[in-house]
């Protein structure tokens, strides 16, 4: 029983040792490795979004580079519809075997 | 300056406002993390994460709570974070030292630089009890009795009730009785 008591009163002694403790303070030089970190991370953002301009820089450059050459082909298409257009016209007004001579 | 304005100016990018919400903050945010994590190292490392989150998402912070109680929510997020990010390097480091025949290194002995003189020794006893309890056991006791906060700023910190609180303290002290009861009945007696 005694030996029981006495084992509470040393867990009860530990654990009031957390009485009065005192504040821990970081070290002084810890600021000092925030800033560098946050400038660091400021860095890395902007050079991300340096990438990250010239990726849609580059993406829309091709967008419209393609749509140019889209375009252009369709126009070269039309012109030759339109000259075969015109040919087929003139073929059946001027063509050597027609049936009608005068 | 007003809290208020301190916020706002951080918001801006006022680097003198930052240093100023650091030089307001940081021993409380150190100290918790110190008596969660128990180890110097570690708890610069959560600081300085909690002051980079804290620059990170200053402008998130909707004041509907005191400054004091967003930080120390931060602080203790980001120790339990970096305590099971460690857990899982340590599961890692296990796995790695059967293949390579590495040793894992054991944790040493803590000792928490306000515990006074006389009591350093109980300090490492205790502390290594504390490093046993639950997290939420932990989170509140270390608020409560490193910390000394009250039971109210804990519940607004923990998003818990009063009773919540009370009772995670109290089976904190209960679990910690044990613990101590059994260490002495093993080692002295």
């Amino acid at each position: 029983m005694e030996k029981r008591e006495l084992i509470e009163n040393e867990a009860e002694k530990t654990l009031q040792s957390l009485e009065g403790i005192g504040r821990a303070e970081a070290n002084p030089f810890l600021f000092t490795k925030i800033a560098g970190r946050l400038g660091e991370s400021e860095q890395v953002e902007k050079k991300f979004n340096f990438k990250l301009a010239l990726g849609v820089l580059i993406i829309f450059t091709l967008v419209n580079i393609s749509s140019y050459i889209y375009v252009q082909k369709d126009s070269f298409l039309s012109d030759y519809t339109r000259e075969y257009q015109i040919y087929s016209l003139t073929s059946e007004y001027f063509s050597i075997n027609n049936f009608y001579f005068y | 300056m007003e809290e208020k304005d301190l916020i706002e100016k951080v918001i801006s990018g006022d680097g003198e406002a930052f240093r100023e919400l650091y030089d307001k903050f940081s021993s409380r945010v150190y100290n918790t993390t110190l008596g969660i994590l128990q180890n110097t190292e570690d708890a610069e490392d959560v600081t300085q994460e909690v002051f980079i989150q804290i620059h990170k998402s200053i402008e998130n912070f909707n004041q509907d709570s005191a400054l004091s109680t967003w930080i120390y929510r931060i602080t203790v997020n980001k120790a339990f974070e970096f305590i099971r990010s460690k857990k899982r390097k340590k599961r890692f480091a296990i796995v790695k030292s059967i293949f390579a025949k590495e040793e894992v290194e054991e944790p040493t002995d803590f000792i928490h630089p306000g515990i006074i003189s006389e009591n350093i020794e109980r300090g490492k006893i205790l502390f290594k009890a504390i490093g046993r309890l639950s997290d939420k056991q932990k989170s509140a006791f270390v608020l409560n009795k490193i910390e000394g906060l009250s039971y109210k700023e804990i519940c607004e910190i923990m998003k818990l009730s009063l009773s919540s609180v009370e009772s995670l303290i109290f089976r904190a002290k209960e679990n910690l009785k044990k613990d101590l009861f059994d260490f002495y009945t093993e080692n002295i007696l």
